[in-house]
Protein backbone atom coordinates (compact mmCIF):
# COMPACT_ATOMS: atom_id res chain seq x y z
CA UNK A 1 0.00 0.00 0.00
CA UNK A 2 1.65 3.29 -0.72
CA UNK A 3 1.99 5.82 1.33
CA UNK A 4 0.15 10.27 0.59
CA UNK A 5 2.80 12.55 0.66
CA UNK A 6 2.56 14.49 3.36
CA UNK A 7 4.45 17.57 2.35
CA UNK A 8 5.86 19.98 4.37
CA UNK A 9 3.79 22.96 4.63
CA UNK A 10 5.22 25.96 5.98
CA UNK A 11 2.49 27.66 8.45
CA UNK A 12 1.70 31.60 6.93
CA UNK A 13 2.81 30.65 3.58
CA UNK A 14 0.89 30.51 0.59
CA UNK A 15 1.25 28.52 -2.25
CA UNK A 16 0.31 28.13 -6.28
CA UNK A 17 -0.56 24.67 -7.40
CA UNK A 18 2.32 24.12 -9.51
CA UNK A 19 4.83 24.69 -6.24
CA UNK A 20 3.30 21.62 -4.74
CA UNK A 21 4.96 19.86 -7.80
CA UNK A 22 7.98 18.87 -5.66
CA UNK A 23 5.88 16.58 -3.46
CA UNK A 24 3.71 14.80 -5.75
CA UNK A 25 3.78 14.21 -9.95
CA UNK A 26 -0.22 15.15 -9.68
CA UNK A 27 -0.13 18.68 -7.49
CA UNK A 28 -4.22 19.32 -8.39
CA UNK A 29 -4.84 16.16 -6.33
CA UNK A 30 -2.25 16.86 -3.79
CA UNK A 31 -3.48 20.04 -2.92
CA UNK A 32 -7.48 18.92 -2.71
CA UNK A 33 -6.54 16.76 -0.28
CA UNK A 34 -4.57 19.15 1.86
CA UNK A 35 -7.63 21.37 1.67
CA UNK A 36 -9.79 18.19 3.17
CA UNK A 37 -7.20 17.77 5.71
CA UNK A 38 -7.18 21.46 6.96
CA UNK A 39 -3.40 22.05 5.91
CA UNK A 40 -4.58 24.34 3.18
CA UNK A 41 -7.11 26.79 2.51
CA UNK A 42 -8.24 27.96 -0.96
CA UNK A 43 -7.60 31.50 -1.68
CA UNK A 44 -8.66 31.44 -5.90
CA UNK A 45 -8.25 29.11 -8.68
CA UNK A 46 -5.01 27.56 -8.15
CA UNK A 47 -3.51 29.77 -5.07
CA UNK A 48 -3.76 27.92 -1.96
CA UNK A 49 -2.03 29.17 1.78
CA UNK A 50 -1.32 27.06 4.89
CA UNK A 51 -3.17 29.11 8.05
CA UNK A 52 -1.05 30.53 10.54
CA UNK A 53 -2.33 29.40 13.99
CA UNK A 54 -3.20 32.09 16.61
CA UNK A 55 -4.85 32.60 19.56
CA UNK A 56 -8.32 33.76 17.65
CA UNK A 57 -7.77 30.69 15.54
CA UNK A 58 -6.77 29.72 12.08
CA UNK A 59 -6.03 33.13 10.17
CA UNK A 60 -5.13 34.08 6.41
CA UNK A 61 -1.61 35.23 5.67
CA UNK A 62 -0.84 38.97 5.12
CA UNK A 63 -1.72 40.77 1.45
CA UNK A 64 1.69 40.65 0.92
CA UNK A 65 2.50 36.86 1.34
CA UNK A 66 -0.77 35.91 -1.31
CA UNK A 67 0.84 38.38 -3.97
CA UNK A 68 3.72 37.45 -3.65
CA UNK A 69 3.07 33.31 -4.48
CA UNK A 70 0.59 34.80 -7.17
CA UNK A 71 2.86 36.74 -8.96
CA UNK A 72 5.96 34.69 -8.46
CA UNK A 73 8.68 35.48 -9.24
CA UNK A 74 7.45 38.89 -11.45
CA UNK A 75 7.75 42.78 -9.25
CA UNK A 76 4.12 44.20 -7.61
CA UNK A 77 3.77 47.29 -4.92
CA UNK A 78 0.63 47.47 -3.11
CA UNK A 79 -0.24 51.16 -3.41
CA UNK A 80 -3.40 52.74 -1.94
CA UNK A 81 -5.21 54.25 0.96
CA UNK A 82 -2.38 52.34 3.59
CA UNK A 83 0.62 54.08 1.83
CA UNK A 84 -1.10 57.67 0.87
CA UNK A 85 -2.53 57.74 4.90
CA UNK A 86 0.76 57.94 6.70
CA UNK A 87 1.89 60.42 4.21
CA UNK A 88 0.54 63.44 6.63
CA UNK A 89 -1.15 65.23 3.53
CA UNK A 90 -4.75 64.80 4.96
CA UNK A 91 -6.38 62.05 2.54
CA UNK A 92 -7.92 59.53 5.33
CA UNK A 93 -10.41 57.47 2.70
CA UNK A 94 -10.01 53.95 2.58
CA UNK A 95 -10.86 51.47 -0.15
CA UNK A 96 -12.75 48.06 0.27
CA UNK A 97 -9.94 46.67 -2.02
CA UNK A 98 -5.89 46.66 -2.05
CA UNK A 99 -4.68 48.65 -4.86
CA UNK A 100 -1.63 46.83 -6.47
CA UNK A 101 0.67 47.83 -8.95
CA UNK A 102 2.48 45.03 -11.23
CA UNK A 103 3.92 44.19 -14.74
CA UNK A 104 1.28 41.29 -15.86
CA UNK A 105 -2.31 42.43 -15.45
CA UNK A 106 -4.80 44.66 -15.17
CA UNK A 107 -7.62 43.06 -13.57
CA UNK A 108 -10.26 43.15 -10.35
CA UNK A 109 -9.67 39.97 -9.06
CA UNK A 110 -10.96 37.76 -5.41
CA UNK A 111 -8.17 36.30 -2.70
CA UNK A 112 -9.73 34.65 -0.14
CA UNK A 113 -12.73 36.81 0.05
CA UNK A 114 -10.32 39.97 -0.41
CA UNK A 115 -10.91 42.22 -3.49
CA UNK A 116 -7.46 43.41 -5.34
CA UNK A 117 -7.16 46.08 -7.56
CA UNK A 118 -4.56 44.80 -10.28
CA UNK A 119 -3.06 47.36 -12.50
CA UNK A 120 -0.08 47.14 -14.56
CA UNK A 121 1.64 50.20 -14.62
CA UNK A 122 4.93 51.08 -14.35
CA UNK A 123 6.57 52.03 -11.01
CA UNK A 124 9.85 51.61 -9.18
CA UNK A 125 10.83 48.66 -7.37
CA UNK A 126 12.21 50.36 -4.42
CA UNK A 127 10.07 53.26 -4.03
CA UNK A 128 10.83 56.36 -1.62
CA UNK A 129 7.79 58.01 0.50
CA UNK A 130 8.08 60.81 -2.59
CA UNK A 131 6.89 58.05 -5.12
CA UNK A 132 3.51 57.47 -2.89
CA UNK A 133 3.39 61.54 -3.01
CA UNK A 134 3.06 62.22 -6.73
CA UNK A 135 1.09 58.21 -6.68
CA UNK A 136 -1.65 60.12 -4.23
CA UNK A 137 -1.83 63.28 -6.68
CA UNK A 138 -2.52 61.18 -9.66
CA UNK A 139 -4.93 59.28 -7.63
CA UNK A 140 -6.68 62.35 -5.75
CA UNK A 141 -9.90 61.43 -6.73
CA UNK A 142 -9.82 57.88 -5.83
CA UNK A 143 -8.45 58.98 -2.64
CA UNK A 144 -11.37 61.93 -2.13
CA UNK A 145 -9.01 64.61 -1.75
CA UNK A 146 -8.86 67.75 -4.16
CA UNK A 147 -5.70 68.85 -6.07
CA UNK A 148 -6.15 71.82 -4.46
CA UNK A 149 -6.14 70.65 -0.82
CA UNK A 150 -3.19 67.98 -1.74
CA UNK A 151 -1.04 71.02 -3.18
CA UNK A 152 -1.49 73.09 0.53
CA UNK A 153 -0.63 70.19 2.32
CA UNK A 154 2.36 69.33 -0.12
CA UNK A 155 3.66 73.07 0.32
CA UNK A 156 3.19 72.87 4.14
CA UNK A 157 5.49 69.70 4.43
CA UNK A 158 8.14 70.94 1.67
CA UNK A 159 8.48 73.72 4.31
CA UNK A 160 8.78 71.84 6.92
CA UNK A 161 11.47 69.77 5.05
CA UNK A 162 9.74 66.69 4.90
CA UNK A 163 10.36 65.38 1.44
CA UNK A 164 13.59 64.88 -0.71
CA UNK A 165 13.09 67.75 -3.28
CA UNK A 166 15.12 66.12 -6.01
CA UNK A 167 13.22 62.83 -5.19
CA UNK A 168 10.39 64.49 -5.52
CA UNK A 169 11.00 66.23 -9.02
CA UNK A 170 12.51 63.30 -10.06
CA UNK A 171 9.09 60.82 -9.07
CA UNK A 172 6.98 63.55 -10.54
CA UNK A 173 9.12 63.37 -13.68
CA UNK A 174 9.17 59.36 -14.32
CA UNK A 175 5.73 58.84 -12.94
CA UNK A 176 3.44 61.53 -13.16
CA UNK A 177 1.47 63.45 -15.80
CA UNK A 178 2.14 66.79 -17.23
CA UNK A 179 -0.37 68.39 -14.62
CA UNK A 180 1.16 66.59 -11.61
CA UNK A 181 5.10 67.73 -12.38
CA UNK A 182 3.31 70.91 -12.49
CA UNK A 183 1.36 71.14 -9.94
CA UNK A 184 4.73 69.92 -8.08
CA UNK A 185 7.15 72.53 -9.47
CA UNK A 186 4.69 75.51 -7.89
CA UNK A 187 4.79 73.38 -4.50
CA UNK A 188 8.46 73.13 -4.60
CA UNK A 189 8.38 76.98 -5.85
CA UNK A 190 6.01 77.85 -3.16
CA UNK A 191 7.60 76.45 -0.09
CA UNK A 192 11.32 77.82 -1.59
CA UNK A 193 9.44 81.55 -1.11
CA UNK A 194 8.66 80.91 1.93
CA UNK A 195 11.30 79.03 3.94
CA UNK B 1 -6.23 47.93 31.35
CA UNK B 2 -5.15 46.28 27.95
CA UNK B 3 -6.32 46.38 25.06
CA UNK B 4 -6.93 44.07 21.65
CA UNK B 5 -4.23 46.05 19.73
CA UNK B 6 -1.66 45.51 22.02
CA UNK B 7 -1.65 41.84 21.24
CA UNK B 8 1.23 40.76 19.28
CA UNK B 9 -1.40 38.36 17.21
CA UNK B 10 -4.29 41.61 16.62
CA UNK B 11 -2.68 41.66 12.94
CA UNK B 12 -4.17 38.22 12.46
CA UNK B 13 -6.98 38.68 14.57
CA UNK B 14 -8.16 41.17 11.95
CA UNK B 15 -7.45 38.78 8.81
CA UNK B 16 -9.53 36.20 10.42
CA UNK B 17 -12.49 39.23 11.08
CA UNK B 18 -12.39 40.26 7.49
CA UNK B 19 -12.19 36.92 5.89
CA UNK B 20 -15.20 35.61 7.80
CA UNK B 21 -17.15 38.68 7.39
CA UNK B 22 -15.71 39.55 3.36
CA UNK B 23 -14.85 43.24 4.32
CA UNK B 24 -11.14 44.26 3.69
CA UNK B 25 -8.99 44.41 6.78
CA UNK B 26 -7.95 47.74 6.20
CA UNK B 27 -11.60 48.68 6.43
CA UNK B 28 -11.95 46.38 9.40
CA UNK B 29 -9.31 48.16 11.71
CA UNK B 30 -10.10 51.66 10.72
CA UNK B 31 -13.20 50.72 12.40
CA UNK B 32 -11.80 49.18 15.03
CA UNK B 33 -9.60 52.45 15.53
CA UNK B 34 -12.40 55.09 14.84
CA UNK B 35 -15.65 53.61 16.80
CA UNK B 36 -13.96 53.77 20.43
CA UNK B 37 -13.44 57.38 19.24
CA UNK B 38 -17.14 58.07 18.95
CA UNK B 39 -18.56 55.78 21.82
CA UNK B 40 -16.15 57.83 23.82
CA UNK B 41 -18.02 61.04 23.59
CA UNK B 42 -20.76 62.47 24.93
CA UNK B 43 -23.65 61.82 22.85
CA UNK B 44 -25.32 64.91 21.69
CA UNK B 45 -21.67 66.49 21.08
CA UNK B 46 -21.56 68.01 17.35
CA UNK B 47 -25.13 67.14 16.63
CA UNK B 48 -27.16 70.41 15.58
CA UNK B 49 -30.96 71.19 17.74
CA UNK B 50 -33.54 70.67 15.03
CA UNK B 51 -36.16 73.22 14.62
Amino acid sequence: MSVAAQPEIEPGRAYRTRELRRWSANPTRLAKRLVREGKLRQAAQGLFYAPLESKFGPAPPSHTELLRAFFGCSPFLISGPPKWNILGLRSTAMFAATLVYNTKRTAELTFDGQRYLLRRVRFPQDPPPEYFVVDLLQHHDMAGISLAELERGLTATLTEGRWDRRLLREMAEGYGTKATQALVERALRAASETS
Amino acid sequence: MSFVHEDPEFEQLLAIIARKAGISVALIEKDYWVTPRFCNRPSTEGVESGP
